[in-house]
């Protein structure tokens, strides 16, 4: 369960931030000091530029992304193969208490468009978990294709961890993940054999697409929905295009089984073990691309919730750039020049910009409000402009890629929501700031997003 | 000094535009050359007027048709940013580039998306205004923190060599009205092919936009000159003209028919 962390350590979250990592950060945070008491002037003025570079090459890049990303390619002939030439499919389903969403989950499942003898569906439960293990347990009962996997007690009690132990029991020449919540659309196995069937041996991975059956329940699941829009519409097929390390989604990632072992699994103490993968595939010299399928899952509809699930994002981030960048030269002459720049602006850019954006908030009111009493004269007009601009450019380019990302779906409706993606993004500051406390004191604590909350159901 | 040139290059890029566009057209090589030489011959009286306003005015409109006339044939996101970025452009260019916007985009938005609902409608609406409703802040913005004006370093040795040579001697007449019923009668090869193509029918929307910003100019009591506009007309009636590819003469005779009125006009006018 905890092979990566044994046998490659280097590529292990287990080890949160390594000693030169900290020599790094303490010289940085001496020179701000240092800064702060020589020249608090110009020690503003510097954050001010920093962090609005920072905040606008995150939304820029993206930009480009979005471009390269809506280009519209003619599809490839469709291969679809015969019932008797589709290999066996394992599908891991890992569960923490999803008793209540289990029905749906079964028919989600059961309307997959696929051989029921060459599907192999695991249902991973922890071993405590009793009410789930009693519904799984029921369902393998009356179908074959089923079946239950316990998990024992252990840490990091964590999603990844549940999957590498079911690895050994999976039997199919693919494996894919799916989410309790999940929907897949029926022909995504289907899509995916022809895809992997007709694509080169270094291709490991295929991301499907991911959105929500409930994105019209309120504001937040509107936003969400527009979000992952822009994500796996847009900035994923970007990053495939430009051959950049692709950070996994969460579920509907599809595995060719011996690639996957091969690189030991996922790392259980990697609260994004998803993005980890993508990286470390790429660094292998395997590749991941999108598929065009969509997964259907629930949004989270509560503050609360959306909270908890997207600092545990952020967090994994964090984590994720920390592992990859404990030898830059490595990942520099693994990704390439291109690879590395793209890893930072997409992985380490995301972060960032939730932290920089109440920052330059933050300067943009001070030195309005309070002008020459914080900055000596002409740096207040400076700080203030280049806040300003930052916040304005930065701002007005997330605005107008949410506002494009559901124009592939046809969901324009959603697209006047973007417009408060501002807001939005304040909330992912929030979740930011709530990330990295938590990657200080609690670094592989996996916080659980509570499904079945909507009052929407889903149906593909 | 670098301002000296750019009347010439921006003539020059316009006119390899149209020569591209013709060739993805269909048209054969020779024809393609008339067909430019015909709409350089409108491009030309932009010399009457401030030059590179004209030649960046007749650009940024032919870009503009160009993304407006693809949009209307397939939607992609790709489609929505080319043309929110050239309406941005054209309101760089000139002030009525806004009022161009305002009246070119509901259009588009409504009358282009199949199926569309009212939400829908807005959707796409808000989508293609996005950009230059933040282009015209930012410019806003650059004019009263920075007095940033761009165009104050415009007027070229052409303004002054050929304006103040040929065209200043005879006083401008100045009315924006009757500039305006000159654009439509200038524009009837736009007409005539919006009646037959439905991508010249987008191209007879913006000539619509653009005469409808003379008129609103007019009626602030500002007036353009007349040649300004002409090669902005030139340039988006090759677009039109460009539609029947399968029958070159026409095109040739259409182009050339609209190049004579247009001067004949022009020199009305003046």
């Amino acid at each position: 369960m905890t092979d990566l962390a044994q046998s490659e350590p280097q590529f292990s979250a287990s080890t949160v931030i390594t000693r030169s990592q900290i020599a790094a950060f303490a010289a940085i945070l001496a020179f701000a000091v240092f800064m702060l008491f020589i020249a608090p002037r110009t020690f503003g003025l510097l954050l001010t530029v920093v962090f609005g570079a920072l905040f606008v090459a995150n939304a820029a890049f993206r930009a480009v992304l979005l471009w390269i990303g809506a280009e519209e390619r003619p599809a490839a002939p469709e291969i679809s193969p015969e019932d008797h030439e589709l290999p066996i499919y394992s599908i891991l389903v890992p569960l923490y208490r999803e008793a209540n969403v289990m029905p749906a989950l079964v028919r989600a499942l059961c309307a997959l468009d696929y051989p029921k003898e060459r599907l192999d569906i695991k249902l991973i439960v922890e071993a405590d978990d009793r009410d789930t293990a009693i519904v799984a347990d029921a369902v393998a009962a009356r179908d074959p294709c089923f079946s239950v996997i316990r998990v024992p007690p252990g840490t990091p009690r964590t999603k990844p961890r549940a999957c590498n132990y079911a690895m050994p029991f999976a039997l199919g020449e693919f494996t894919v993940i799916f989410d309790a919540e999940d929907r897949p659309e029926p022909d995504q196995l289907r899509k995916a054999v022809a895809a992997f069937r007709t694509a080169p041996d270094n291709i490991a991975c295929l991301q499907a697409r991911l959105n929500f059956y409930n994105a019209n329940e309120n504001w937040l699941t509107r936003m969400f929905a527009l979000d992952y829009a822009l994500w796996f519409d847009y900035l994923l097929p970007g990053l495939d295009r430009l051959n950049i390390p692709m950070p996994l989604g969460g579920t509907s990632n599809h595995f060719r089984t011996a690639a996957l072992r091969a690189i030991h699994c996922w790392d259980p103490y990697n609260v994004t073990e998803d993005a980890d993968i993508g990286i470390r595939l790429s660094r292998v010299g395997l590749r991941v691309r999108t598929l065009d399928s969509t997964t259907f899952e629930e949004a989270t509809n509560s503050f609360g919730n959306w909270l908890r699930q997207r600092s545990r994002w952020l967090k994994g981030y964090m984590q994720t750039w920390l592992v990859h960048m404990r030898s830059p030269r490595a990942l520099l002459r693994n990704a390439g020049i291109g690879g590395f720049i793209g890893f930072h602006l997409f992985v380490g850019g995301t972060f960032l910009s939730a932290l920089a954006n109440p920052v330059l908030w933050a300067i943009f009111l001070v030195s309005k409000i309070f002008g020459t009493a914080v900055f000596s004269a002409p740096l207040v007009l400076v700080a203030a402009r280049i806040s300003f601009v930052s916040l304005a450019a930065g701002n007005g380019m997330f605005a107008y890629l949410a506002m494009l990302g559901p124009f592939r779906r046809g969901w324009l409706e959603l697209t006047p929501y973007g417009l408060t993606a501002p807001f939005y993004w304040l909330l992912i500051s929030c979740a930011g700031a709530r990330a990295l406390w938590q990657l200080v004191m609690r670094p592989w604590y996996w916080e659980k997003t509570t499904h079945g909350l909507s009052k929407i159901g889903g149906s593909v | 000094m670098i301002f000296a040139f750019l009347p010439l290059a921006t003539f020059a890029l316009l006119a390899a535009l149209m020569f591209r566009h013709l060739r993805l057209m269909g048209y054969s090589r020779r024809d393609t050359a008339i067909l430019v030489v015909l709409a350089c011959v409108q491009l030309a009286a932009a010399f009457s007027a401030s030059t590179l306003h004209a030649l960046l005015l007749a650009l940024a409109l032919f870009i503009m048709a160009k993304a407006a006339m693809k949009f209307s044939a397939a939607q992609s996101a790709r489609g929505v940013i080319a043309l929110g970025l050239s309406l941005a452009a054209v309101q760089i260019v000139s002030p009525a580039g806004l009022l161009v916007s305002v009246i070119v985009v509901p259009t588009l938005a409504t009358a282009h998306v199949p199926d569309a609902s009212r939400g829908k409608n807005a959707g796409l609406f808000l989508l293609l205004l996005f950009t230059p409703l933040m282009s015209a802040a930012v410019f806003a913005y650059l004019a009263r923190e920075l007095q940033f004006d761009p165009w104050s370093h415009m007027a070229g040795p052409f303004d002054d060599l050929i304006r103040s040579r040929i065209f200043d001697r005879l006083n401008p007449r100045r009315s924006g009205l009757i500039d305006a019923i000159a654009l439509i009668a200038a524009a009837f090869p736009t007409w005539w092919m919006a009646a037959r193509s439905r991508r010249a029918g987008v191209v007879a929307i913006i000539v619509c936009a653009l005469i409808a910003a003379v008129v609103a100019a007019a009626l602030m009591q500002r007036s353009y000159a007349f040649g300004a506009f002409v090669p902005a007309l030139g340039s988006l009636s090759l677009l039109a003209i460009a539609e029947i590819a399968d029958r070159p003469y026409r095109a040739i005779a259409l182009s050339a028919a609209s190049a004579i009125f247009s001067w004949l006009l022009l020199a009305v006018s003046l």
